[in-house]
């Protein structure tokens, strides 16, 4: 018997999928969550209240002799997180990070595009990037899993917040603001061109 | 108070990232009004943490041209000097084109020499240093200073060659 699950603040299918002990893919693929797979587009950005259904568990069998061992892995599928660090919109290349997710830490070094790759646990809520040079210590926090989607107010907040702009501005000089940067027309509404460049300079 | 970053987690083969960028102001710190050509009025070694959205977003030491590459998040971020670990000023900084007013109008001048540490006081009857008829001349002063320090022509005019230079010297 399939279950129905409500999205909330902070989850997205990995998170989901972990939680029930299925891979991600089962979920999203099932037939249904067809319409809300036609809805959302993207997995990783679902909305508060959207509802997922989860199917049933498959029962794998396995044959194997007794009076021996065997040896059963645990398959699973860790979130990736993977994220571009900038200031004043340069990337910060090739400099060496410590990031810290849920408490655990990672140390790497950013590549040419100032990206971050990183495996992370499908549920981690928040997590902290640190970048020591000299005397400075530059330090990104974040929440993870909470950007919404697109055609919400806060989707869009959240990835111009992301971008570096002021989001303590009214929503339509907010957008406007963004609008004039990528020489988009000042419509201050989010009409398809603003959402369209907004995903491509946000990633998502 | 703005909120904090979001960031999506990426699953199922996905090739989407997204962005954290941080948009930054170069603040100088001087020991004195002037130009910054004598290094002995930078001041080195200061200690600071930036805090914004109640996170410490960067600590730091400032170097030997006493900057500070700041940090803005969400509009605005606050500076707080450290001496020997404790709070002994804060300064909230915001980033914005529109933050000081025209260096035409009175109030722009104003704001850019206080900036620059020049002392203008609040005596006259509008309260803002300016007296044309008596005897506060504390606005005055700071501009006869500003000129001589930059080697303007010193009459506490403040024509485009003095407007000018002080736009440089404040960095906007």
């Amino acid at each position: 018997m399939a279950t129905e699950h409500k999205v909330k603040q902070g989850e997205c299918i990995s998170s989901i999928a972990a939680q029930y002990g299925l891979f991600p893919e089962t979920i999203w693929d099932d037939p249904a969550n067809a319409d809300l797979k036609e809805q959302r587009a993207d997995p990783n950005v679902l909305s508060p209240g959207d509802v997922v259904v989860i199917p049933d568990k498959r029962a794998k069998e396995e044959t194997g002799g007794t009076e021996q061992r065997h040896r059963f892995r645990r398959k699973g599928v860790p979130a990736m997180l993977r994220l571009q660090i900038k200031r004043d919109d340069q990337p910060r290349a090739n400099v060496p990070f410590v990031l810290t997710v849920d408490g655990t830490s990672t140390n790497g070094t950013t590549d040419g595009d100032g990206m971050v790759e990183v495996p992370i646990p499908p549920g981690a809520r928040q997590g902290e990037l640190k970048i020591t040079e000299g005397d400075v210590e530059e330090i990104y926090p974040f929440r993870l899993g909470t950007l919404d989607p697109l055609d919400s107010e806060e989707g869009v907040r959240g990835r111009l917040r992301g971008l570096g702009y002021d989001d303590s501005l009214e929503f339509a000089d907010l957008v406007r603001e963004f609008q004039h940067r990528e020489g988009l027309d000042p419509t201050s509404h989010i009409d398809e061109p603003t959402k369209a460049k907004l995903r491509e300079v946000f990633g998502q | 108070m703005s909120d904090l970053e979001t960031i999506a987690r990426q699953a199922i083969n996905s090739v989407l990232h997204n962005v954290l960028n941080t948009r930054t102001v170069d603040l100088f710190f001087q020991r004195s009004p002037g130009n910054d050509n004598g290094a002995d009025r930078t001041i080195v070694g200061l200690q600071y943490q930036v805090r914004a959205q109640g996170f410490v977003i960067q600590r730091g030491v400032t170097g030997n041209d006493g900057k500070i590459n700041m940090p803005i998040r969400g509009g605005v971020s606050t500076l707080e000097l450290l001496h020997n670990g404790s709070r002994v000023a804060d300064y909230e900084v915001r980033a914005s084109t529109a933050a000081l007013a025209p260096v035409a109008n009175l109030s722009g001048q104003k704001q850019r020499l206080r900036l620059l540490g020049y002392q203008i006081g609040h005596g006259g009857p509008d309260g803002n240093g300016v007296d044309n008829t008596a005897n506060v001349m504390e606005f005055e002063r700071s501009v006869l200073d500003f000129q001589s320090d930059e080697s303007l022509y010193d009459d506490a005019v403040i024509n485009a060659a003095t407007q000018n230079q002080m736009t440089t010297r404040a960095g906007a």
